[in-house]
């Protein structure tokens, strides 16, 4: 094995060109591709910031992979569990791993997902770590953002958007704050000083019994998610795994979504084999309250999501309602199955009242108290993998989910999975795996294969059908939906790739013209999207994109090309970034989304349409080891935007490290 | 003698389907060797390929001058008269160009000053500063717009490159007037000495994509044939080149779906 592992190391030394990834390029192609996707369903855009945050948080602390057991290298989340299970295989039986490339080795590896892999991986072991003294390490980001022409100019406070996060670590300890004002919003909307958004948490980790202590803001995860996840909903790409590592996972709360964490304190316990996690949080989140129906009792009409106060509305439903939320979770691993069970409550300060629903809102929650419980199962026997998870609400609605994936060779990999999430089941903290943005009223059938067609050559194609029983957003029928997805990639060297992807999106929605029984349409659209990046040196990075859409049932289409250029210049040191992109579409449904790269924890990907342009040029400029700045200038000319003819965007981050 | 009506429609035709920036295939910037392969030449070397693709400037073996009329659909008032120097530097290029359209009731003049770097042994880049200047007869005043282009030129292999342009990619809010702006990308290859062959794509903001594709072919020393095609207007293209040092001619042709042939002529002169 010692000289086979030498041989490989050898190899890849030899042959290997060096790519190399400077911060801007840590972005994985397959979790910009997700982003864009959650992008097309508008509801779900913040879910981009959310992984692009991950990422960076991801490379700022990276696996150490040399010592890590199969928990720790699950944080590698874009990896599927029979990855991670691979690599931890592969490091138990080889030893140490001396160069990232040999990952590519590993069974279920190539040499691109190596790559991707690459830049949140750390080949340092525990040992080295612990010799160097516990010192304290501070971070502090401040972003600046202005945009003309402004938002709403009726809003009571400026027009710019800040955002300030200070974070630390001394040994086991970590803690963060995080503060933000909203375009619009006033810095210090109350009487006392207090940002309109505050954020902090503090962590300890442990290795024994006592795994992790977070107080304050916190996320999490149990199982798939169809009870908790505040973080990333798992299996929404077509053709990449469709089933994201599961794992339990407690975390300090980073973002900037100002409704979706718990506040309070989570414990995780791990003994042996088994692990549980508890939590207790009282947090005050938006709502827009009224006393219809009951003049004595006021109850809460709906949630407010946005974390937008600039209008009087939206300042009234601030802090409005205060949610208190706990639960425990086990979670067994007996030989390749792991079991997981999960109880949580959560209770509101005033009643959610559904009076006089309509038709869609039938099934929609009513009440103070939600209790969700869950029971899952991961099975991994060999090269096939079965998981599930059924979870109940005390409405006795339920959500289930099963699914499997099987490697047949180390070519060909396929997913298949069943989903069911009953109308009226409801979970206030929880994205299972393939439930839409609302949730619930779905019944779906997915799959997909990947396959490494030829040396350098990738196929993949996915199909996720659903069909909803019961009344929607914009449909007042049962209805389905289906989205395909055909990927080809080609590989040809580690500084060339070429991307070729058709995808298609049916639904049904009402017509607005009908009148009385609302009749329904096929809203069909159809996507080619060409792409070329190569490397020329290790300082320029070239991409061009070609996207062309169909929007099916009004014959409108939308067509952008773009060019990025990426160039370091490594004696200042600086890197440039340059995007030129011309956009024509017919309308808005003919939309093309595209992303940008943009500051550190920031993603953006707007939403192309009309007949114009949008360009941008950021630099970063990094003027000492301890201290970075970055600017970015976007604009655009557009007869579509929605702002105005000609748009633009300044945005300034400064990072400090000491 | 051509009918108003003509002259009108082609105007008409024209502007609907050109961008300014010269690299429209009815508004090209200048080369009868550039029209005779379809324009497909943002990565090709050349003397008039220099204004197309500014990164191509470093190319320029020698300094030359040229001069180009490009007539259109057989129609003086709508032809376009061209003079470009280049000046060769170490590792680098120098390019300077005037070019007249239309005729005393309409009439464009743009005027450019261009700089091409070798960045390093693959790649090289350039930028030029552009000055429009448009007349109307009658009430319309006289439009002037500053604006730029750059480029890049990579070698991807001794047989391979790959140019990339982008015209005006300016904020509008900067300027007076509209100018539109435009992205080139394309690649070329040498299949053998005699032969090379180019494909590229433009998508510009007045205009749908054009796709286009070119080859030129030496079959004896000194002369060259040329074919190509551009999609918008399904325009197809053919020409030939003689050089007799120190003196290039190239003539080329094209052809327009409604619109009939233009033809382009060329001249430089290399001074070695």
């Amino acid at each position: 094995m010692r000289r086979m592992k030498a041989r490989v190391i050898i190899s890849v030394l030899l042959i290997s060109v060096r790519a190399v990834y400077p911060q801007e390029d840590k972005i994985p192609g397959v979790i910009t591709e997700i982003a864009e996707e959650l992008s097309e369903y508008d509801t779900d855009a913040d879910a981009a910031g959310e992984y692009a945050l991950r990422l960076f948080e991801l490379s700022e602390k990276p696996v150490r992979i040399n010592t890590a057991d199969e928990q720790e290298l699950s944080r590698l989340f874009f990896l599927t569990d029979f990855q991670v299970k691979a690599l931890t295989d592969y490091i138990r039986e080889t030893g140490t791993v001396y160069t990232v490339y040999e990952i590519a080795a590993v069974p279920g590896f190539s040499a691109s997902l190596a790559r991707m892999v690459a830049p949140f991986v750390s080949l340092t072991d525990d040992k080295q770590e612990t010799e160097k003294p516990l010192r304290l390490r501070n971070n502090i980001l401040t972003n600046f953002t202005v945009r003309h022409p402004a938002a709403d100019t009726s809003a009571p406070g400026g027009s710019w958007k800040m955002l300030a996060r200070y974070r630390f670590s001394a040994g086991q300890f970590s803690g963060n704050i995080t503060t933000e004002k909203d375009a619009g919003e006033k810095l210090f909307p109350g009487k006392k000083p207090v940002p309109d958004f505050l954020s902090a948490s503090l962590l300890w980790e442990g290795k024994g019994f006592v795994r992790k202590v977070i107080v304050g803001d916190f996320g999490a995860r149990y199982g798939l998610g169809t009870g908790i996840n505040t973080g990333l909903r798992m299996g929404f790409s077509l053709t990449q795994t469709g089933y994201l590592s599961g794992g339990d996972d407690i975390r300090p709360y980073t973002s900037t979504d100002e409704n979706l964490f718990f506040r309070g304190a989570a414990v995780q316990l791990r003994g042996g084999k088994t692990g549980m996690s508890i939590f207790w949080s009282r947090n005050r989140i938006d709502a827009s309250t009224d006393t219809t129906g009951n003049p004595e009792q006021v109850s809460i009409k709906n949630f407010q999501r946005t974390g937008l106060h600039t209008t009087a509305s939206s300042l009234a439903s601030k802090d409005a309602v205060t949610e208190t939320s706990y639960g425990i979770s086990l979670t067994t691993d007996i030989k390749s199955l792991r079991l997981n069970l999960l109880w949580s409550q959560n209770s509101f300060s005033i009643p959610v009242m559904n009076n006089d629903p309509s038709l869609r809102e039938l099934y929609d929650f009513s009440g103070r108290i939600n209790q969700i419980a869950t029971a899952g199962y991961r099975y991994m026997p060999g090269k096939l993998l079965l998981y599930g998870e059924i979870a109940f609400n005390s409405e006795k609605r339920k959500a289930f989910v099963q699914g499997l994936s099987f490697r047949p060779s180390d070519r060909l990999s396929i997913n298949m999975a069943y989903s069911h999430y009953d109308p009226g089941f409801t979970s206030f903290h929880g994205k299972g795996l393939f439930s839409s943005s609302s949730g619930d009223n779905s019944r779906g059938l997915f799959g997909n294969f990947t396959f490494e067609a030829a040396r350098h050559l990738f196929l993949s194609a996915g199909v996720d059908l659903k069909f909803h029983p019961w009344l929607k957003y914009r449909c007042s029928a049962p209805s389905y939906t289906a989205r395909r997805e055909l990927r080809l990639s080609y590989l040809p060297s580690e500084r060339m790739s070429f991307e070729a992807v058709y995808s298609q999106r049916q639904s049904m929605n009402d017509r607005s013209e009908s009148n009385g029984v609302k009749k329904q349409y096929d809203f069909k659209t159809s996507l080619l999207k060409l792409s070329f990046r190569y490397l020329p040196s290790e300082n320029l990075t070239l991409t061009t994109r070609i996207d062309r859409k169909w929007v099916i049932h009004s014959g409108s289409g939308g067509i952008t090309m773009l060019q990025d250029v990426s160039w370091r210049i490594r004696a200042l040191p600086a890197t440039v970034w340059f995007r030129h992109c011309i956009v024509r579409t017919s309308d808005w449904d003919s939309r093309i989304y595209a992303y940008e790269n943009d500051l550190v924890h920031s993603f953006s990907i707007p939403a192309l349409w009309g007949h114009g342009s949008r360009s941008y040029v950021m630099v970063s400029v990094k003027p000492s080891e301890y201290s970075d700045i970055r600017i970015k200038f976007a604009f655009g000319n557009s007869s579509g935007s929605k702002e105005g003819k000609n748009t633009g965007e300044l945005k300034i981050q400064a990072r400090v490290r000491f | 003698m051509y009918s108003l009506h003509k002259i009108s429609v082609s105007v008409i035709f024209i502007f609907l389907f050109s961008s300014a920036s010269g690299s429209d295939p009815y508004f090209p910037a200048a080369g009868a060797v550039e029209t005779g392969m379809g324009w497909s030449c943002v990565m090709k070397p050349g003397f008039w390929s220099s204004f197309h693709n500014q990164a191509l400037l470093p190319f320029n073996p020698s300094a030359a001058a040229g001069i180009n009329y490009h007539n259109r659909f057989g129609i003086s008032e709508l032809a376009t008269k061209t003079a470009a120097i280049v000046v060769p530097l170490e590792n680098a290029g120098l390019g300077l160009i005037y070019s007249h359209f239309g005729y005393r009731d309409l009439a464009r003049h743009s005027a450019g000053l261009a700089c091409g770097l070798r960045l390093s042994e693959k790649i090289s880049g350039g930028i030029q500063a552009d000055f429009f200047a448009e007349k109307t007869a009658g009430e319309y005043r006289e439009r002037r717009s500053l604006s730029f282009e750059a480029g890049l030129h990579i070698r991807l292999s001794e047989q391979a490159s790959l140019g990339i342009h982008v015209f005006n990619p300016v904020p509008e809010t900067l300027r007076h007037d509209r100018l539109p702006s435009s992205l080139r990308v394309g690649a070329g290859l040498i299949l053998s000495s005699e032969l090379k062959v180019s494909a590229e794509t433009e998508m510009s903001t007045e205009g749908g994509p054009d796709i286009r594709a070119g080859f030129e072919y030496d079959p004896v020393r000194n002369m060259s044939l040329r074919g190509g095609f551009s999609s918008t207007g399904n325009c197809f293209c053919f020409g030939v080149g003689y050089e007799l040092k120190p003196v290039q001619i190239d003539l080329g042709f094209s052809t327009h779906d409604r619109l009939g042939i233009s033809t382009a002529v060329s001249l430089i002169f290399s001074f070695r």
